[in-house]
């Protein structure tokens, strides 16, 4: 090739770097710009050269953007040593950072998740044996609790305790006596029945405390919770003794219900004479006495009676 | 001044060469772009901040291609579109992987997803960029990317006048294709 050649195929490349030039600087008309596309379309070296020229000024670009981004991002991280507490980016990096926070709490949940599901099943199994285990000490508990009480209140005796109407202290002291019969009515009365079982006992027929000392005789033994022989002094006081009695221990009611209470005691509530005589109570005109069948009646019925042992 | 005029004077003087405006916007707008992104696109904080160096760096190129002649609105919006849409296009193409600035930049200049052969093509035009030589290089970049005509090149480098500029990028930026030519040609060979 000449040298003229050279000089001439250099103008003529020349010129079509211009147009491929002002085509990707965007400086071409209309005109020019359809006059470019249909060259390109016609003339494969002219494409060829076109994409050739392109991928030049892509790589430019992006030189110029990369080194741009790095500049920019140096730019950031300067900033970011300067202002991680200035207002939006510090929300922006407390939030971006709340949130990987909230990510780890998130997986870190759901291994305390299981965990927790494990533990609670654990949990909720040993409960469920310490409370099956205490629930059943504490039914234990409270049926002996139950138990205790049903018969400190509702044992035969402790209604018989409870419902029996002993001869008032102060009235009977009053009653002048004298010799060992005081002594076993004193005795009596600071409940050494054992002391006034020995004394009322011995008093003789012929002793004007006699009688009396057959009363405090049946209150003895019904203290002494010897209930059948209490029930036969009272008998005895009821049916043989009473116009002999003195004026203070004339009442048949109270003696009747003594007995009565006696039988109670006794635990025989099946008895004719107690169905009887409870009948007779409940259907009183003394309203005291009737308020007192009542009452006795209520609690020999109570189902608290039902874990009683007599 | 957040003012129409005002971003017409910015753009102006990004236009001009002023990097400090350019710098200005960068920080002034980093922390709320920041903000958005991660707050409405759920956007990792160090990828936010790297989209953002992205998109300030196309909001430049866009005004010195002369895409950007004029904001109708404020410059965190457009930077916010830019941003917006490079992270849409990301997760378009590459769905849960993590953002790739590289690969960022090159998808937005070849507007579509490059082939491997384009993608290494363009690293080469780089790295044979750097071999060029700085005179070599400034031409080119002033020409190609800043969009900078001959006489400014002229004036600019301080070259005698414009033919000797016009013949100093032509004859660089033939020795840059032959450069990457060779390369590629050596590349292919070894391939």
């Amino acid at each position: 090739m000449t040298n003229g050649k050279k000089c001439l195929n250099m103008l003529n490349s020349k010129t079509d770097m211009e147009w491929i030039d002002g085509f990707l600087r965007q400086e071409l008309s209309e005109s020019e710009v359809a006059t470019f596309q249909e060259r390109l379309a016609k003339e494969p070296a002219f494409a060829a050269l076109f994409e050739e020229q392109e991928l030049i000024l892509n790589g430019i670009r992006l030189h110029q953007l990369s080194d741009k981004v790095r500049h920019f991002q140096q730019m950031g991280q300067e900033m970011d040593g300067n202002l991680l507490d200035d207002g939006t980016i510090g929300e922006a990096v407390r939030y971006d950072r709340s949130s990987a926070v909230l990510e780890r709490f998130r997986e870190k949940g759901k291994e305390m998740d299981e965990k927790e599901e494990l533990q609670q099943a654990t949990k909720r199994g040993l409960i469920s044996y310490i409370f099956s285990r205490y629930a059943a000490a504490a039914a234990v508990l409270l049926f002996l609790v139950s138990f205790w009480w049903a018969n400190e209140y509702y044992s035969s005796q402790a209604i018989a305790k409870n419902s029996i109407e002993f001869p008032l202290s102060n009235e009977s002291m009053k009653n002048p006596s004298k010799g060992n019969f005081n002594l076993g009515k004193k005795a009596f009365f600071n409940k050494d029945y054992e002391k006034a079982l020995k004394i009322l006992e011995e008093v003789p027929l012929e002793n004007n405390d006699y009688f009396e000392a057959q009363v405090l005789l049946a209150y003895n033994l019904f203290e002494m919770k010897k209930y059948d022989e209490s029930i036969n002094q009272f008998n005895q006081l009821i049916d043989k003794d009473f116009e002999s009695l003195p004026n203070i221990y004339k009442n048949e009611n109270k003696l009747r219900w003594n007995r009565l209470v006696a039988y109670v005691g006794k635990n025989n509530l099946l008895s004719p004479i107690f169905q009887q005589e409870l009948e007779f109570f409940l259907n009183s005109k003394s309203d005291f006495y009737r308020n007192k069948a009542i009452k006795l009646n209520k609690e020999l019925n109570s189902t608290w009676r039902l874990i009683v042992i007599n | 001044m957040n003012t129409p005029n005002s971003y017409a004077i910015i753009i102006q003087q990004i236009r001009s060469g002023d990097m400090v405006v350019l710098d200005k916007v960068f920080t002034d707008n980093r922390n709320a772009f920041i903000s958005q992104l991660v707050k409405k696109y759920q956007c990792p904080m160090e990828e936010a901040k790297d989209i953002y160096a992205v998109s300030v760096s196309i909001f430049y190129e866009n005004i010195l291609s002369g895409k950007l002649t004029r904001l109708t609105v404020k410059p965190l919006s457009y930077l916010l579109g830019v941003g917006q849409n490079l992270v849409s296009e990301w997760r378009r193409k590459q769905k849960d992987v993590p953002v790739d600035i590289e690969k960022v930049l090159i998808h937005h200049i070849a507007e579509e997803i490059p082939t491997d052969t384009y993608e290494q093509k363009l690293k080469l035009v780089i790295r044979k960029l750097e071999e060029l030589g700085a005179a070599c290089k400034a031409i080119l970049e002033l020409f190609y990317f800043e969009r900078r005509s001959i006489p400014e090149i002229t004036k600019l480098l301080d070259f005698a006048n414009v033919d000797t500029t016009k013949s100093r990028k032509y004859k660089c930026n033939k020795r840059l294709k032959k450069l990457v030519n060779d390369q590629w040609q050596k590349m292919s060979k070894h391939a």
